[in-house]
């Protein structure tokens, strides 16, 4: 990744860790336009994506990768761990499952690729093992809880008043 | 004395099993709850276990004996509350919640699980009552869980559609 490119991953990752996603997001296709041929960015890029949950985005994103020359391979479990985020996000929980599993088997334990694992868990009615999975989470990030749940409460907020205005 | 002592020690034992023979820990808690039926803490253990094993019909049992043992104790309603939403049994453990708050008002935890009971049982407006009053625990057992609900809800991911689902993959 060019220096131009890494000052933009920089920036995009404190807005992540603000949950300022959309802003992320912008900085990242930045980063991209400054180095298209980084495999990393392209990394990146797919996981703000899914943040921002436009999942065909991500999916073409991590396809383009794909095509790129990898020097970052590392970041292979965690693109499939994604990748099964957008399977599960589709309702093809089998392939999902798949993407996941083979994520977790190496070490890809980022806490969104463990929520999904969980979600799976829980869509088929396996209430202990989501629990199970769920506690992974505090070992990498402990303040994910807090966060994940202020992001989702302003999300079921916005969708009642979304269903109220219908 | 001597009973009491024997029923604990038992129930250390079977808590020693919990994790990794869940079976084993069940069997030594059975055998107790007949030795000494009016041990409560055999019986919140036994319900527990069941918990762990997703038999919510058991679990559910064996809570409500724990429950019966020892009415004034508000702690049984909160661990009974906490399996019933884990077995998507809402209606009940609000109930259940509505008993350990009744026993005691300034157990926040217990605030925070019903609030997480009535989210599980869609009524969006309570449980967003009870969070705008009661700050909610930073326990992260209450945040996993309110993770999991809230991700079901906003999905509209219920226990009847994804039963049907289910039977029809």
């Amino acid at each position: 990744m060019n220096y131009r490119a890494s000052r933009l991953v920089n920036k995009a990752y404190l807005q992540l860790e603000k949950q300022n996603y959309a802003q992320a997001l912008v900085l990242l296709q930045q980063a991209r336009e400054k180095d298209p041929k980084s495999d990393e960015v392209c990394a990146y890029l797919g996981e703000a994506y899914i943040l921002n949950e436009r999942y065909d985005e991500a999916m073409q994103v991590f396809d383009d990768r794909e095509l790129l020359k990898i020097k970052a391979s590392h970041l292979n479990p965690y693109i499939k761990g994604y990748r099964g985020r957008v399977y599960l996000e589709r309702g093809d929980i089998e392939e999902a499952e798949k993407l996941v599993s083979a994520a977790i088997t190496a070490d890809a334990n980022e806490p969104e690729i463990l929520l999904t694992k969980a979600l799976i868990q829980v869509y088929k009615g396996e209430t202990q093992s989501a629990l199970k999975t769920m506690r992974k989470i505090d070992y990498n990030d402990p303040s994910f809880y807090y966060r994940k749940i202020k992001f989702l409460l302003d999300k079921l907020s916005k969708q009642t008043s979304e269903n109220n205005e219908c | 004395m001597i009973n009491l002592f024997m029923a604990f020690w038992r129930l250390r034992i079977a808590q020693v099993y919990l994790n990794k023979k869940p079976d084993k820990a069940i069997a030594i808690l059975e055998k107790g709850i007949v030795k000494y039926p009016g041990y409560s803490f055999l019986f919140l253990h036994l319900g527990l276990a069941y918990a762990q094993k997703e038999n919510w019909d058991k679990a559910e049992y064996h809570l409500q004996q724990a429950c019966n043992l020892d009415p004034s104790n508000p702690v049984f309603d909160l661990f009974m509350g906490k399996v019933l939403i884990d077995g998507e049994r809402y209606e009940k453990a609000i109930l259940k919640l509505l008993e350990s708050i009744e026993k005691d008002q300034n157990n926040q935890l217990s605030w925070s699980y019903l609030a997480l009971a009535y989210l599980g049982d869609g009524d969006n407006q309570k449980f967003n009552e009870i969070v705008q009053k009661k700050p909610l625990s930073e326990n992260h057992e209450l945040q996993i869980r309110m993770i999991l609900l809230l991700e079901k809800q906003i999905r509209n991911w219920n226990s009847y559609e994804l039963q049907s689902l289910t039977v029809s993959e």
